[in-house]
């Protein structure tokens, strides 16, 4: 779908709501990717490709969204959306008119000519590097890598368009141990090409150590390192917490707290659409408001709310650009790339700075958390208990509970390494005295 | 999707490649959401897809599409990504039995499809007045979710079937203040009418909602445990159901060894079924995704391994014959081995004498998440209620269960004589993919010895 092309079909779009709409506007994706998916037993190459259009419209003052991938009958698509806006929200915002100009986030020239070879010879290599550290190891892993084509305009006038290029890998490492079999699953997601070998090993492998198993002295409130594979998810609490959306419907735990110290005065936590082959990058959002790298808890200070076009209005703010959707669905607020910032220096992983506690490398189960208040009830699985900065053993089975802004107010050291997880980049971290059984 | 269908066919006729198929689908997806005074729609969402899968020399290539005049093409470009592999030591499969034939939810009753979009927004404004209504603090939600797909696979060994599914669930959401929550999800295929009148469930779940919000704190623990029939699906969905999957098995031969037929899983009660087409529930397929016939697969039989489950693939390595078990979770990925409507046989002893045999014990009901770590296993659980000789005492603080599976297995005493199955239109992921519609279930279950924190 050529610039040219998606223009063509949005305005037909458009030009077919202008009699039966207030406003309207027409987002337009394309994708095409490679893939392997690869494991002890075999491996298949993919591709693929295909096209999606979104159309939101007010008409009535409500509105109402619809989406189509595949084959587009712009008169259908508009007929859906009349249906939608009869039992739509209140209409409380207007689209942008303005139509800045937007740069594409840089691509990779290594990640655009990868080929499915190349990724498979670095499976391989992987293989073999897990089957050094454990022999009966077996790698099974999906890699998808490709380009997406992103187009809005809307009948104010915007016009937008723009290009990235991603990879996405899931790796997952079993293993036959004394006690029973583990599995550990690492996945990112950036602009690069094949991830690192030695962050990847890391990852996957923290999870997998072998030790005496400690039955005992794991309850009651310890010190606790997150691996940032578990950091990651204990950030959905604030994910969730500063989307002016909670705010605007009186459920952010975060109201009032702007300007005050929310979490650890060692935690510098950002939202980054800009953020080096983050995975998560956009030159503007799904409104077609411009995005920008924003600072949400500066050495602990909560500096403000993330809005969409809809909860800025309800909420007397601006836009943030940091709407986000898939097609034909409703706009929230959402976080793009978030970073915790490193500490300039130390170790990696905390262990020698906390002493004693435990590390948790996964989290099994998130079931009975509530990420709008921030409570958490988390199972991890196994975890590892070290004392001295040394690991002694493991244990099976381990639950970790509290709220994630107390836990988070109780930092004591941030490791001096980020790594991926997911589209995050995350550092160890370490918490004082959480609440454990 | 017909002409889609017959082109699909003629393509195929002329295949060069050892084995050749065409999967393509229109799904529409909608939501409709009422969070207290607040009303959402989304969708419907409209998608044509399609993938390409060929196997040529022992190599496999595939090649997802969107649009049906790209069929020839994406043919053409699975081909060649499978001749520009280096070889694996594949199989050919084994295929279906060469058949033409087409399945429609239509004769169910008066599809989802037909009902307006009006009164699914009003019956969900409706349930949620209801609770709303019944709780002085706290927030409810309802939320309905719409999937309907026609699905077409095609493939060059005379296989050509095309099935009309209509998928629908409702989930009733309440939370109150401390974080106290409770949810309660119904989900069907086919007819909307099981979606009506299903006010006294939603008052009975505010009435236990309310008793549960004064509880008493369950110190962590090995109890004795009555599952509910929920938690036995869960269970056995989670727990033991994705490590009997062959695609998992051929990859862990440590675990294959440990689940091979005829190995001892559970005590003698314990017997487990995947029946694909139990119709009227969501996890229910007429054909698999590779246009194998559903079946009813024993998988457990008195505590003993039966069987595992197939795609035509793992079926060919494992020389038997596929069970009619591969999803595809998104396109242009493989078939995976995945369960469709699991569950327990029920046995013979009512719910009433279970809780005779639970002189301090636990009554666990209700499933709010829960994930497996091979074959450990660990749930959330909704309500927790104390049992003392025989009799529900009081409710207690809800907990987490967790355990080996077989030792789980090993230890059900009996099982009830209730069967009440569970579906969810996105109930089971694996490895990161997409969600897919599964349905699961049991009878009440008692077990020896369960960690409860």
């Amino acid at each position: 779908m050529t610039v040219q092309e998606t223009a063509l079909t949005g305005s037909e779009i458009l030009v077919a709501c202008e009699k039966v709409s207030t406003e309207a506007e027409v987002t337009g994706i394309k994708q095409y990717y490679r893939s392997l998916e690869y494991s002890p037993e075999s491996c298949v190459p993919g591709s693929g490709e295909r096209t999606g259009w979104g159309l939101r419209m007010v008409r009535n003052r409500k509105l109402g969204v619809a989406g189509e991938w595949g084959m587009i009958d712009p008169f259908r698509l508009v007929d859906k959306v009349i249906g939608s806006c009869r039992y739509g929200s209140e209409a409380v915002f207007s689209f942008p008119e303005n139509s800045p100009e937007f740069d594409s986030p840089p691509d990779s020239d290594e990640l655009k000519q990868m080929t499915h070879e190349q990724v498979r010879n670095y499976l391989d290599q992987l293989q073999k590097e897990v089957q050094k550290i454990h022999p009966l190891a077996a790698l099974s892993a999906r890699i998808k890598w490709g380009g997406n084509s992103v187009f809005i305009m809307n009948s104010r006038g915007l016009s937008g368009s723009y290009k990235k290029t991603t990879s996405h890998s899931t790796f997952s490492v079993s293993l036959p141990s004394d006690n029973g079999l583990i599995q550990s699953v690492y996945t990112l997601n950036t602009a690069n090409a094949l991830p690192v070998k030695n962050q990847v090993i890391d990852m996957l492998m923290l999870p997998l150590q072998q030790g005496d198993i400690k039955s005992a002295g794991t309850s009651g409130k310890k010190n606790i390192v997150l691996s940032p594979v578990a950091f990651s998810l204990l950030l959905q609490a604030i994910r969730a917490g500063v989307s002016g959306k909670l705010l605007a419907e009186g459920a952010s735990p975060l109201a009032d707290m702007q300007g005050k110290q929310v979490v650890g005065s060692k935690l510098t936590i950002r939202d980054l659409p800009g953020l080096n082959s983050g995975a998560a990058n956009a030159p503007f959002d799904s409104e077609g408001i411009p995005t920008r790298d924003k600072t949400l808890f500066e050495d602990g200070i909560f500096t403000g709310f993330i809005h969409d076009l809809e909860s800025a209005a309800l909420c007397d703010a601006e836009s943030t650009g940091s709407s986000g959707r898939n097609l034909g669905e409703h706009s929230k607020p959402v976080c793009t790339n978030l970073a915790v910032d490193p500490s300039v220096s130390g170790s990696v992983n905390t262990l020698d700075e906390t002493g004693s506690g435990i590390l948790v490398t996964s989290i099994l189960s998130a079931g009975g958390s509530n990420a709008a208040s921030g409570s958490f009830v988390f199972d991890c699985g196994r975890v590892f208990v070290f004392r001295r900065g040394e690991i002694q053993g493991y244990r099976d089975g381990c639950v970790l509970y509290g709220n994630a802004y107390d836990a988070l107010s109780r930092t004591a050291v941030i490791g001096s390494r980020q790594y991926r997880a997911g589209t995050d980049l995350l550092p160890f971290i370490s918490i004082e005295g959480l609440s454990v059984r | 999707m017909q002409k889609y269908r017959e082109l699909a066919e003629k393509l195929l006729m002329n295949s060069e490649a050892d084995f050749a198929e065409l999967r393509i689908e229109q799904t529409a997806k909608s939501t409709v959401v009422q969070a207290g005074l607040n009303h959402t729609n989304s969708g419907p969402v409209e998608q044509f897809s399609g993938t390409a899968r060929v196997l040529s020399e022992n190599r496999w290539g595939i090649h997802e599409f969107s649009s049906p005049d790209q069929m020839q093409n994406a043919l053409n470009l699975a081909l060649s990504l499978a001749m520009h592999t280096r070889p694996y030591p594949n199989p050919l499969p084994v295929l279906p039995p060469a058949l033409r034939d087409t399945y429609s939810d239509d004769s169910n009753g008066v599809p989802l499809s037909d009902v307006s979009l009006r009164e699914k927004t009003f019956l969900c404004r409706h349930y949620c007045d209801l609770l709303g209504a019944s709780l002085t603090s706290g927030s409810a939600k309802v939320t309905y979710d719409e999937l309907l797909r026609d699905r077409v696979i095609v493939n060059s060994s005379g296989t050509s079937v095309r099935e009309v599914e209509n998928l629908g669930s409702i989930k009733v959401q309440a939370v109150l203040p401390g974080d106290f929550a409770a949810s309660e999800q119904f989900a069907v295929r086919g007819s909307f009418d099981p979606f009506r009148g299903r006010e006294k469930h939603i008052e009975k779940m505010s009435r236990n909602l309310l008793t549960r919000a004064k509880t008493t704190g369950i110190a962590p623990g090995v109890y004795r445990v009555i599952l509910d029939p929920e938690l036995t699906g869960i269970l056995i969905h989670e727990a033991f159901g994705h490590l009997i999957e062959a695609d998992f098995l051929e990859n862990n031969p440590a675990v294959a060894h440990m689940l091979r037929t005829g190995s001892m899983v559970g005590s003698e009660c314990v017997n487990i079924i995947d029946d694909s087409l139990l119709m009227n529930h969501p996890g229910s397929m007429k054909w698999d995704d590779e246009g194998t016939p559903g079946a009813r697969t024993k998988l457990v039989s008195s505590g003993r391994i039966v069987s595992w489950l197939h795609t035509m693939e793992t079926a060919a390595k494992y020389n038997v014959v596929p069970t009619g078990n591969a999803r595809i979770s998104e396109h242009g990925k493989p078939p995976e081995a995945r369960m469709t409507c699991t569950y327990m046989e029920p046995g013979t002893t009512p719910l009433e004498k279970l809780k005779l045999h639970l002189d301090n014990g636990l009554y666990l009901k209700g499933f709010m998440g829960g994930a497996t770590d091979m074959d450990r296993f660990s749930i959330a659980v909704q309500e927790a209620w104390v049992v003392k000789d025989g009799t529900i005492q009081k409710p207690g603080t809800p907990v987490m269960i967790s355990g080996k599976v077989t030792d789980v297995l090993g230890s059900i005493l009996d099982t009830g004589d209730n069967l009440q199955l569970t579906g969810s239109l996105s109930g089971c992921s694996r490895r990161g993919g997409n969600a897919i519609a599964v349905t699961y279930g049991g009878p009440h279950v008692l077990i020896s010895g369960m960690q409860v924190r």
